[in-house]
Order: structure tokens, then C-alpha cells, then sequence
């Protein structure tokens, strides 16, 4: 077996941010957004985008007092052991839950576009198979996964929107930030889906090797990210104008499908956008399914990680099916970014950033390293 | 009784090894020894021969007919003991008291000698082409260099040809092929370290690397697997490659085979380590990576604009030969709709009562393909065209009038196997060969999600996979820009200042900034022309 001595680079943890977070979200961003805040969608993911970067930040500045341990062990120090240990399991869970929603989206989104008649439960247990072949190599080959498949996702989608330029109406944007303040936040709260992922920090830190470049790292990754899904929003509700936009579940995809280069061989791109958009998702299942059974082997203190790859794939794959249509499902994905993510991303590190600064703690830690 | 039987055994055995057996000083108990080592081998040749002037010493010369060179024998050794040191008149004290270093260095004409008092090494030395020379009374044995056998001269290289560049390739000598490398690198610090492999064959093979630019810890892993090897013959380098490689699951080589010098020593001064081995042409570059199968000499000779469109080209063409079938497969069974509608309906038209479903058409086809090819390399060359007429015109033809396969089909098959010869390597074009046909019942499957599910596969196992410690997907991974400029394109030669940055090389430069000098001597005529206006 090839051994992989499991670090990587701070360019790939920016890479490996990226692609984690780019997922499912993608599709239905637009719409949500619309819904919420109307016009203003871009500016509601400028915010939501800059409010990620501030809580990444503050992830990275509290892993970063403890560098040789992941989120399992430096909890214990702060809030009690037993304490941490809850929040880790439920944390396993929380990765495992984002992975199974990523992966029934994925399956249902196939199964409409370019799948009908190919059930539904085949499509999702085929992708969570390669995703465990991957995740039992470790952290290094799914860095490199990522950083293979970053440019095959960004570039593609990046030019094929491009010929829709003209049909882009900026009035579509109009009125200029006429909403109030508290709906503006619930748009900005709505965004969170499509930036869940960063939480990845939590539990990265001791495996990346040189640290100091690390914080330019992070905010290129969610800046990119938050540009990435501008750009996207800006072409679907230009041209479809909020209305249309929010009685949408997926304006991505159906913007898509209205863009076609008579020229080239390919009438519709939707094949083409569709295989790019399989790796998207793929980055995110194996992003979640690693640090998932990451943060469980750390739990229960075992050598490898790859013990836990492939029991929790049956895992997903019944959560995934939990829901019994695509409705549920964003119901769901809407309850577990609102109060889950809510409280991975902003409420945990700020609360263990107090605790942090009031009882002291890890300050040693960094001296002595 | 038996288990320490095997360890003492087991012992004795490594202590022959080592010691073998020393010479004695008497010349019939050594020739004995040779010639009971060697009994029933009738290519041996024994000589005795008398010299002095009452011919009273006795020698014996023993060599392999047919694998030395009869002329340096007559000439150079049996002349010169026979005829020519009767002429000459060292004193009689002198011979007396040692004929041997009288002989050795004042008789023998021969260019390459040594000696060696170990009757096993004598042995196989006379078994690789050498002239043993032993002497009554003394224990040592002077071991002429004779080889000279009939062998194939250097001749164009024939997977490997290019339209500019040598036309020289290796050949089935190891001598021959290190002088080659040799004359491209005329540098002392470019090593050859040889050795024996194989407890029968005892294969001459030579790793090459340049001192101060090698890899370090891929030139120890090199070292250290080819000492583990314990086998009783290699033949070919395929042999070694396949008891170095790191993972033999994979389709993918990690071993790079080339028959061309200037392939090899254009490897050895990016920092990598070349294995030659006897009786074969094709010498193993090692770190490989997906890139480097990519890359043909020639791209370096001509210029950059040309080589860059052929990178790209060829990895068109290996995305095509991987899977051109599948997505045929894919489209016309599971998404005609995602085409333009005058294509599906075109395809459509063509498949019109067609008996077999479109995996099972690709398959026929693809299978014959192969066939024809593998039949192809087999026969020899005038029937080989026959067949590929037979093959590729009558079947092709006969198949599609007959409405077996749809005429789309056959196109298909024929881009496919011209793309796959488009790949550099021979044995990269193998792997892409393979995996087509997985890819093709992943299409059967899941339409163009199993041709995703496909790339998946294989590119997890591409990121995991490594060459003797290097990615091999590098540089696409760990990104560094300047050795992406050797990679899908081949940027302007300026822009290889340094050696590959995936590889641990000490001596990083490899060319001075030609456009550092360049504004230099801008800046040199401008201050020239200054001083000549004031």
C-alpha cells in the first residue's frame, strides 16, 4: 500500500475550502436569495460571503492556539470533556448529514436531467462508493483530487455563461437595497447553505504544513467562493429577474438549459454542465464523508480513519433517503443550515473564543511549539 | 531436525557465496575446477600453452567460442605469449621470479585486463565473453576483456521515431548503450553504477544518474529495490520494471520505457535515474509521471509554438481513445436528446433495425479491433497487410452493408484506435486501451453518469498513485507554475531556467535567463552609444 504521509499544503487547504463549499448550493442560491431579498441577492451574498470569512477566521485563529489537535481534543480543554464530546458526535453527524443531503440533491438532479428511468437509490450508492474508495487514501489524495478537479469546475462554468451576457438586464437589480434590515439578514442567513463547508477547519489544522501562509489561504478560498456565486447570480437573475427567478427550485440549471452554441457539435451544454457539476458535488460528498469519519476516529481514538469509510456509507445513503421528495429535502437542508450551521460556524467559535480568552488557555500551547 | 537443517544450511550456502573458491597455485587443480564447473558445456574452450625458452611454463587460456573476439585473441594474447615474447629477452632471473607480472604487464597487447584470484568470478567472467588466463605456480588469473560477439548494429529506434532528430537507438549491448548516453553527456559527474541481477542470468545492469543533480531519495529507492531483487533471470527491462514499480495494480506504467539516448539523457539532466540493461534496447526512466508519457523528444527540438499544439493534441487524443466509444454508447442509448437534433436523428436513421443494442455494437466492434491488431503484430510483415486489409476494409465494409454495425460505429472505432496510437508511449497507450473498455460498460450502465463515475475512479487512483515518491499527477497537483510550462503546452525555451521543481535536485539552474542578458546587452549598446555621442 502507498503511504501518504497525510500533509498538505496551505495552496491545496484554499483549493480543498473552495471545492468543499462549492456544492449543491450552487443550484439553488439564486432562488433563494431572490426569495428573501429581492433584487438584491448579490449584495445578500457579499455579506453573507464577508460574515463567513469573519467566522472562518475566527475557526482558524482558535485551531491555530492549538496546532497539533483537531477540534475533538482542544473542545475538552475548553468546555468540559463531556461537553466535547457531545458536540464532536453531534459534529460527525453534521458532516454526515451535509454529505447525504449533497448526495440525494445530486441524485435527484440526475435523475431529471439525464437519468429517468435509473432508480434513484443506484445513483446515490454508486457515488458514495467512489467517494469511500477516495476517502480511505486520506487527507493528501483528496487534496490533490481537489486541485485536480478546480480548474475542470471553475473554468468551464466560468465561460459558458459568457454568450448570455447581452441578454443580461441590470434593472433586474433594481431597487437598490429597498428591503429592511431584517430581511436582508434572513438573506444573508439563507446563504449559509451554499457556504457551509469552512467548518472543515475546525478539524484541518495539524495536517497542513506550513501554517504562517494559512490565513491568505482562507480568505482567498471563501472570497473566490463568494466571487464564484456573485458571478453565478448575477447571470441568473440579470436575465430572469428576481420574480422569475424565486418560483425556481434549480434557475442555475434552467439557465442552462436556455444557453446552446449552434455552432459548435453541442446543441444544449446541460451534458456537458452536468458532468461538471458531478465533480462539484463529488468534492463535497468526499470533503464531508473525510472529515465525518475524520473527526469520529479522532473521537474514539483510533489510529486510522479509514475503519469508519465505509460503515458510514450505508449510513448516508439511508439518511439520504430519508426525505421522501426534493421539497423535504430543502426543508431539511433550510432547518440544518439555519440552527446547525448557525451554530457550527457563528455561535460555537465565538463562544470558544471567550472561553478561550477567559480562562487562557492554549496561549502555552503556542509557545511551546 | 529439518528447521535447523534450513538455517545451517541456509548459511553454508550464504558463506560459498561469499568466499567462493580461491585459486591455488597449480594450474591443472584450477583448470580442474573449471572444467568441472563447466563440464559438458562444449562451447568452452581450453588452450594450453607453453612459453619461455625451453617452453618449460605452463599456461592455459580458456574462453566461450562465440562470444569473444577471435582476432584480440590471436593478435593481441596467444600471438603475443606465442611469438612475440620469444623476441623480446628479459632475463632469465627476471622470468624466473615472476613470470606472472612479466606476462601481465609486459606480454599481453590486450587493451582491458584484471585480475582475480576467485575461481567462481573467473568462471562467470569467462561466461560474459572474457579470456581467462592461468598460470602454474601462481594463484592469480589476469582476465582479458575479449567480448566481441556478433551483435545488431545501432539503428533507428522503431516505436519511437521522430521526423527531426537522432536516429540512433539503443541496442542489446550494455556497453554500447552506456557509450551512447555517455556521448551525449560528456560530464564526469554523470555516474554508471552496474551490477549483476539474477542468480542465474547474472544480467549486466546499470543505473545512470548525474551526481549532482539526481533526486537523492529517488535514486535510494532506485538502489535499494534492485538489491532486493532476487530472481533467477531477468530478461528485458520489462522484468525490472515490474519488480520496482510501486503499485502492480495499476494499469498505468510508473516506469518509463524509451529506446532513444537522447530520451535518456535529456531524463538524467532533469534529475531523474535511468536502468540499462543487457540484452535489451529499452532503457527505464524513473520518477514517471502521467506527463511525462505525454512528452516526445522531438517537442524539445522543435519549436515551441508547434510543440505546444502537439501536447494539447495528444491529450485530446487520449480523452478520445478512453472514451470516445462510451459516450457513443452513452448518447445514442441513454441520451440522444443531449445532441443536435439533426445528429440523433441522423443516428437514428443508421441504427434503424439494427439488431444488437449500442454497447453491444461498440463491444464487437472494439474486440475486433483489437484483434486485428493483436493478429497484426504477430504475422509477419508482408501478411500483417494483408490482414489489415482483410480487417479493416472487408470486415468493416461487410459489417456495416450487412447491418450488423451502423456506419457511425466503424468511424468511431477508427478515430479511437488512430487517437490511441497519438500517445507517446507505448505502454501509457496500452493503459488508455484498457480502461476504454470500462468505460464503455460503465456507458452501457449509466449513460454519461457512469462515463463521471469512470473519470472518478481513475483519477482517485491516478491521485494516489506515486512513482518512487513523486505524484503522479504532478505537476498538476502541488501546484507550481513553471513546471506546468512542460505539460499540456510546451512553453519557449526560456522558460526552462530550472529543473523540474517535483524533483528533489540539488543543482537547480539549468540554463541562464536569456532574457536577462538579452536586456543587459540592450542596456550594454545604449551606454555604448551615450559614450560615443558625448
Amino acid at each position: 500500500m502507498i503511504k501518504n504521509n497525510d500533509k498538505i499544503s496551505a495552496n491545496q487547504v484554499s483549493i480543498l475550502l473552495f471545492t468543499t463549499m462549492v456544492g449543491a448550493g450552487i443550484l439553488s442560491l439564486p432562488a433563494d436569495v431572490s426569495k428573501e431579498v429581492g433584487p438584491n441577492g448579490l449584495i445578500a451574498i457579499l455579506g453573507g460571503g464577508i460574515a463567513s470569512l469573519f467566522f472562518a477566521r475566527l475557526i482558524l485563529y482558535l485551531s491555530s492556539k492549538f496546532p497539533t489537535e483537531t477540534f475533538v481534543e482542544y473542545t475538552g480543554k475548553l468546555i468540559t470533556r463531556p461537553i466535547s464530546i457531545v458536540i464532536s458526535i453531534i459534529l460527525v453527524f453534521y458532516f454526515t448529514i451535509f454529505a447525504s443531503l449533497d448526495v440525494r440533491i445530486f441524485g435527484e438532479v440526475l435523475k431529471i436531467y439525464l437519468l429517468p428511468s435509473t432508480p434513484i437509490e443506484t445513483i446515490i450508492i454508486t457515488m458514495l462508493f467512489t467517494s469511500a474508495y477516495l476517502v480511505r487514501y486520506g487527507l493528501e489524495p483528496i487534496a490533490r483530487m481537489s486541485e485536480i478537479l478546480f480548474p475542470i469546475i471553475v473554468i468551464p462554468l466560468v465561460l459558458l455563461f459568457l454568450p448570455t451576457l447581452t441578454d443580461i438586464d441590470l434593472s433586474n437589480f433594481l431597487p437598490f437595497m429597498r428591503v429592511s434590515l431584517v430581511k436582508f439578514f434572513k438573506g444573508m442567513l439563507v446563504t449559509t447553505y451554499s457556504f457551509v463547508g469552512f467548518e472543515i477547519l475546525y478539524l484541518l489544522f495539524p495536517y497542513i504544513i506550513n501554517t504562517n501562509k494559512l490565513k491568505r489561504s482562507v480568505n482567498s478560498a471563501i472570497i473566490s467562493t463568494m466571487l464564484f456565486y456573485m458571478y453565478i447570480t448575477f447571470f441568473v437573475v440579470g436575465i430572469f429577474g428576481y420574480k422569475e427567478t424565486r418560483e425556481q427550485l434549480w434557475p442555475f440549471l434552467t439557465l442552462i438549459k436556455s444557453i446552446n452554441f449552434p455552432v459548435f457539435f453541442i446543441e444544449n451544454v446541460e451534458g456537458i454542465v452536468m458532468g461538471i457539476w458531478t465533480f462539484t458535488i463529488f468534492t463535497s460528498i468526499y470533503s464531508f464523508h473525510y472529515f465525518a469519519t475524520l473527526a469520529l476516529s479522532k473521537l474514539l481514538k483510533t489510529r486510522e480513519h479509514s475503519y469508519f469509510v465505509l460503515p458510514a456509507v450505508p449510513i448516508m445513503y439511508l439518511m439520504a433517503l430519508i426525505p421522501d421528495s426534493i421539497v423535504t429535502v430543502y426543508k431539511y437542508a433550510g432547518y440544518v443550515s439555519q440552527y446547525m450551521s448557525v451554530f457550527f460556524i457563528a455561535i460555537l467559535p465565538i463562544l470558544l473564543f471567550i472561553i478561550l480568552k477567559v480562562k487562557r488557555l492554549g496561549d502555552k500551547d503556542e509557545e511551546k511549539t | 531436525m529439518r528447521f535447523f537443517d534450513k538455517i545451517f544450511g541456509k548459511k553454508n550456502d550464504k558463506k560459498e557465496e561469499k568466499n567462493g573458491t580461491l585459486a591455488s597455485n597449480s594450474l591443472k587443480v584450477n583448470l580442474d575446477y573449471i572444467k568441472n564447473k563447466l563440464k559438458d558445456c562444449d562451447d568452452v574452450i581450453y588452450r594450453d600453452i607453453w612459453v619461455g625458452e625451453n617452453q618449460q611454463y605452463n599456461l592455459a587460456i580458456v574462453f566461450i567460442d562465440g562470444l569473444v573476439d577471435k582476432d584480440l585473441i590471436n593478435d593481441h594474447v596467444l600471438h603475443s605469449l606465442l611469438l612475440d615474447s620469444r623476441q623480446a629477452d628479459p632475463s632469465i632471473e627476471k622470468i624466473k621470479r615472476n613470470l606472472y607480472e612479466v606476462i601481465k604487464k609486459g606480454t599481453i597487447t590486450g587493451g582491458d585486463i584484471k585480475e582475480i584470484t576467485d575461481l567462481d568470478k573467473c568462471i562467470l567472467s569467462i561466461l560474459s565473453g572474457d579470456t581467462a588466463l592461468l598460470f602454474d605456480g601462481s594463484p592469480e588469473i589476469v582476465i582479458i576483456s575479449s567480448k566481441g560477439w556478433q551483435m545488431r548494429s545501432i539503428s533507428p529506434p522503431e516505436a519511437e521515431t521522430v521526423v527531426r532528430g537522432p536516429r540512433e537507438g539503443f541496442t542489446e549491448t550494455i556497453r554500447v548503450n552506456t557509450a551512447l548516453v555517455r556521448r551525449w553527456i560528456r560530464d564526469p559527474k554523470l555516474k554508471i553504477k552496474q551490477m549483476q541481477i539474477g542468480e542465474r542470468t547474472h544480467t549486466d545492469v546499470a543505473v545512470l544518474y548525474i551526481e549532482d543533480i539526481v533526486d537523492r531519495n529517488v535514486l535510494n529507492k532506485v538502489m535499494e529495490r534492485l538489491k532486493n531483487i532476487k530472481i533467477d533471470g531477468i530478461f528485458e527491462s520489462g522484468y525490472i520494471e515490474q519488480l520496482i514499480e510501486e503499485d502492480w495494480h495499476s494499469p498505468f506504467p510508473q516506469v518509463l520505457s524509451t529506446e532513444r539516448p537522447d530520451k535518456v539523457a535529456a531524463s538524467l539532466l532533469e534529475g531523474r535515474v535511468a536502468i540499462l540493461t543487457d540484452n535489451t534496447p529499452f532503457a527505464l526512466i524513473i520518477p514517471t509521471t502521467l506527463a511525462t508519457l505525454f512528452q516526445s523528444p522531438e517537442d524539445y527540438y522543435e519549436r515551441w509554438m508547434i510543440s505546444s499544439l502537439l501536447r494539447i493534441l495528444r491529450f485530446l487524443a487520449a480523452i478520445v481513445a478512453l472514451i470516445s466509444p462510451a459516450v457513443y454508447i452513452a448518447f445514442t442509448a441513454y441520451h440522444p436528446g443531449l445532441i443536435p437534433t439533426k445528429l440523433t436523428l441522423y443516428v437514428a436513421a443508421t441504427r434503424q433495425g439494427m439488431p444488437f443494442p449500442a454497447f453491444f455494437e461498440a463491444f464487437i466492434m472494439e474486440a475486433t479491433f483489437e484483434l486485428l491488431r493483436e493478429a497484426g503484430v504477430r504475422l509477419p510483415v508482408p501478411i500483417g497487410q494483408t490482414i489489415g486489409i482483410v480487417g479493416g476494409l472487408i470486415i468493416g465494409q461487410a459489417a456495416v452493408q450487412a447491418g450488423i454495425v451502423s456506419p457511425l460505429m466503424v468511424i468511431v472505432v477508427a478515430v479511437t484506435a488512430v487517437a490511441s496510437f497519438a500517445i507517446p508511449s507505448y505502454s501509457a497507450a496500452i493503459a488508455f486501451r484498457m480502461l476504454r473498455f470500462i468505460f464503455m460498460i460503465l456507458a452501457a450502465v449509466f449513460g454519461l453518469y457512469g462515463i463521471m463515475l469512470g473519470f472518478m475512479i481513475v483519477l482517485t487512483h491516478l491521485v494516489v498513485l506515486k512513482s518512487f515518491g513523486v505524484p503522479y499527477l504532478s505537476p498538476f497537483v502541488e501546484i507550481d507554475l513553471s513546471d506546468l510550462a512542460d505539460t499540456l503546452i510546451k512553453a519557449p525555451i526560456m522558460y526552462f531556467k530550472n529543473r523540474p521543481e517535483i524533483l528533489d535536485t540539488p543543482d537547480r539552474k539549468k540554463m541562464k535567463d536569456l532574457r536577462e542578458e538579452k536586456i543587459e546587452s540592450i542596456e550594454d549598446d545604449r551606454r555604448d552609444n551615450n559614450d560615443k555621442k558625448q
